[in-house]
């Protein structure tokens, strides 16, 4: 007649990403965790799932083999290290993406860019370095999960009309 | 059809949208990515097609988008006479590479007819600091009586090709057209090495710094 309230059986996955740098990959089907708009952050942020930033993080992000999303309202400064860095909102600080970084139309990035693929979507604010005489990631990829989610990632960024970059030698692609 | 009279003005239209050739950037791309890794300073604003052009192979491509930074009427530095040190401070603020940079190449676009020529005597003797014997700057200029008011979005569409993307919507100002001359004046170092007259009222000009 009475049910328990769900918590005293047993409290759903928080959503918070781990701290722990040796802690296990996550489940694959779950959606990335996320730091809320609320929410603020000093310190070191690190993990091993898919982050989405709405709030605000001080400090250093290290998601290496993940996918990083600065949410439109997000505001990072730190230095952040990604398989995947997307960004939409704004972020002060160096990026080094091992797969690729994208700058979305809303983002606004100061600091300097490292990935073997670089994308600046027409109308983004951007100020400081880009290299990409870097080596893409050799490590195995991970789950298929994961890899949808940069193909997602990729999907919307294309969808802006503008090219990636990194892919010719002094010529645009498609063009 | 009829020539136009002396005395009367023919009104020059600004295209809002065209692409046009650039033998400058046909150099360029035979230069660059050149041996080792060069270093490219670009004031313009971030354009994926710029980037993607000079950072493959072993370019290191460092934007400044001075326009925004430095140049725009709400920083105030439009206006900044000769007596005002606060240029060179607003100046040294809005660039963000660091004194151990030493690029080989500089793109300047067409931000330097939005600038007076204390802020661009300014704005390349700082560079000049930061560049490597036989680094070549590149800029556009327009032959045009009147500009937009916001510089144009220029992006290397391919080899020796440029698109000029123009914001027509805010009005237009006043053209300084400085002469290849002038800018050498204003860009101690700075020695003109080549200049086209392009189509739609453009010129460019690549000089080479000693």
């Amino acid at each position: 007649m009475f049910k328990k309230p769900e918590h005293e059986d047993g409290r759903p996955e928080p959503k918070i990403h781990s701290s722990e740098p040796t802690m296990p990959p996550a489940p694959r089907n779950r959606a990335a965790a996320s730091i809320g708009p609320t929410i603020q952050i000093n310190g070191d942020v690190t993990g091993n799932e898919d982050l989405t930033i709405d709030g605000q993080v001080d400090g250093t992000i290290n998601l290496k083999e993940n996918v990083l999303t600065v949410g439109k309202e997000g505001q990072v400064n730190a230095t952040v290290t990604a398989r995947t860095i997307l960004v939409e909102g704004k972020v002060e600080g160096d990026l080094k993406g091992d797969e690729q970084v994208i700058v979305q139309r809303s983002g606004n990035v100061r600091g300097n860019i490292v990935a073997p693929r670089v994308t600046l979507e027409d109308g983004c604010k951007f100020k400081g370095s880009i290299d990409m005489d870097v080596e893409p990631a050799t490590a195995s990829r991970a789950s298929s999960g994961r890899a949808q989610n940069i193909a997602d990632i990729k999907s919307a960024a294309g969808g802006s009309g503008e090219a990636s970059t990194g892919g010719g030698l002094g010529k645009v692609p498609g063009q | 059809m009829a020539l136009a009279s002396p005395g009367v003005v023919r009104e020059e239209v600004i295209p809002a949208d065209v692409e046009i050739n650039s033998p400058s950037l046909g150099i360029l791309s035979k230069r660059f990515p050149g041996p080792g890794k060069s270093q490219v300073l670009d004031l313009g604003a971030p354009v994926t097609s710029n980037v993607e052009f000079f950072s493959v192979g072993s370019c290191r491509i460092h934007v400044e988008d001075l326009y925004r930074h430095f140049i725009a009427p709400e920083n105030g530095a439009a206006h900044l006479d000769e007596e005002d040190d606060p240029a060179a401070r607003l100046l040294e603020r809005a660039l963000s590479f660091d004194d151990n940079a030493r690029f080989d190449l500089v793109l300047a676009w067409d931000l330097f007819s939005y600038m007076q020529p204390r802020e661009i005597e300014l704005l390349m003797s700082r560079v000049a600091r930061s560049c490597r014997a036989g680094a070549l700057l590149f800029l556009t200029n327009s032959t045009a009586v009147s500009i937009p008011k916001v510089p144009a979005r220029i992006s290397m569409t391919r080899v020796g090709r440029m698109r000029y993307q123009n914001s027509l919507a805010e009005g237009t100002v006043a053209n300084p057209r400085y002469s290849p001359i002038a800018l050498e004046g204003m860009m101690p170092g700075f020695r003109l090495l080549h200049s086209f007259l392009l189509g739609e009222n453009m010129q460019e000009f690549l000089f080479s710094f000693a």
